[in-house]
């Protein structure tokens, strides 16, 4: 009898713990940073976690103008993250006749070094991605504004 | 049995630390996607001041002040466009902060508007007309042969058909085929007392009857102003 009873509290002890172990925590991340998706599922159990990606807004761009979008990565899981890819991609433009082109404007590739680690509940600057406005932008696409989509795959970083 | 009950809850509670840290949760292999929206702005290129116009030699000279997107990235290039009654012909494409109207046509009153280019499609608003002039003289093509700026870039046909001046500023040659206009002064001639009129020009009027039918000035006899 006793023995089962201690079974018991031990079960119920380490299903707690588990839960606790899992919870996501708020890092501080801010409303405008935290459109991210994730969920993971492993071989052992399922888990719900996420990362944002937030950049820098370039302004004043014009014909044959370059500029960088500084990356901040944020972790609110309890996991360590493992960055591995990155990218920008064009998605809307705030003008009728401007259309979401690389000939109005060009996103590249990532420049910094991948992959990038985020400890846990925390965040950190790394890498940016190059923008870039083609003489043969449209003359619609003064004074506008480019609707930029980052995106990022991540992987549980080992402990 | 109690001694062994408290052991076994000691175990419990160390388990549940090491939990509780990821232990377990690291267990789990997953990955994570992420998709956050940003945005970038552009600039616009700048309306510019109204140019000033007035008559050096024989043809009118337009000048400007220069704009820049921002402090320091200039525009490419200044257009430069003769307004003449409800015509108007592009006498300049330059980088400069001036430019000559060698084509203009004599004895017509003409106000200039000026727009700046960036890239090659960016072109800003219009400015606003500049001071009236007036260009001396009906015969003045002689001195516009050298001119080569205002033959540059011709409007399109429709706007300037009926436009002689217009005509001979589109070949680049000289003028000397004048003859169909009939000129009572040697080229050498002083202008006449065709002054700039400064004093008439902030208004952008129109130059009532020469515009209308498309100022054909140079075929006019003199005196027409």
């Amino acid at each position: 009898m006793y023995r089962w009873r201690i079974l018991v509290t031990v079960a119920t002890v380490v299903g707690c713990a588990v839960a606790l172990g899992n919870a996501e925590r708020p890092t501080g991340v801010s409303a405008q940073e935290t459109v991210l998706t994730m969920s993971g599922e492993g071989p052992r159990g399922s888990g719900h976690y996420a990362f944002a990606i937030s950049g820098t807004t370039p302004k004043d761009l014009f014909p044959g103008a370059t500029r960088k979008i500084e990356l901040t990565f944020a972790n609110p899981s309890t996991a360590a993250l493992r960055i591995n890819r990155v990218r920008g991609r064009l998605t809307a433009t705030s003008k009728a006749g401007c259309r979401p082109v690389a000939s109005n404007l060009t996103i590249k590739d990532y420049r910094g070094r991948l992959p990038v680690l985020v400890r846990p509940l925390s965040r950190k600057t790394a890498g940016s991605l190059t923008i870039f406005m083609p003489r043969s932008v449209a003359d619609a696409c003064q004074d506008a504004t480019f609707d930029i989509l980052l995106t990022g795959d991540a992987t549980k970083a080992a402990r | 049995m109690r001694h062994r009950y408290r052991g076994l809850i000691v175990a419990a509670g160390v388990v549940a630390t090491v939990a509780a840290g990821g232990g377990l949760t690291a267990w789990a292999g997953w990955s994570a996607g992420s998709s956050t929206a940003t945005t970038a702005r552009s600039g616009r290129v700048p309306t510019m001041e109204p140019p000033r116009a007035e008559i050096s030699g024989k043809s009118p000279k337009i000048e400007w002040d220069a704009v820049r997107l921002s402090a320091d990235v200039p525009v490419d290039r200044y257009v430069v466009i003769r307004i003449q009654g409800s015509a108007r012909e592009e006498v300049c494409r330059t980088t400069g902060k001036s430019c000559r109207d060698a084509g203009a046509p004599a004895g017509g009153t003409l106000t200039y508007i000026v727009h700046a280019t960036m890239g090659t499609y960016w072109i800003g608003e219009d400015s606003k007309p500049s001071n009236a002039v007036v260009v001396p003289g009906p015969k003045t093509l002689s001195a516009q042969q050298n001119e080569v700026t205002a033959v540059a870039r011709p409007a399109p046909s429709s706007k300037i058909a009926s436009t002689p001046s217009a005509t001979a500023s589109r070949g680049s040659e000289p003028a000397d085929d004048v003859p169909d206009a009939p000129d009572p002064k040697p080229a050498g001639e002083p202008a006449p007392t065709v002054a700039p009129e400064p004093s008439t020009s902030s208004s952008a009027a129109p130059d009532g009857g020469s515009s209308a039918s498309g100022g054909n000035s140079t075929t006019q006899p003199l005196g027409t102003n």
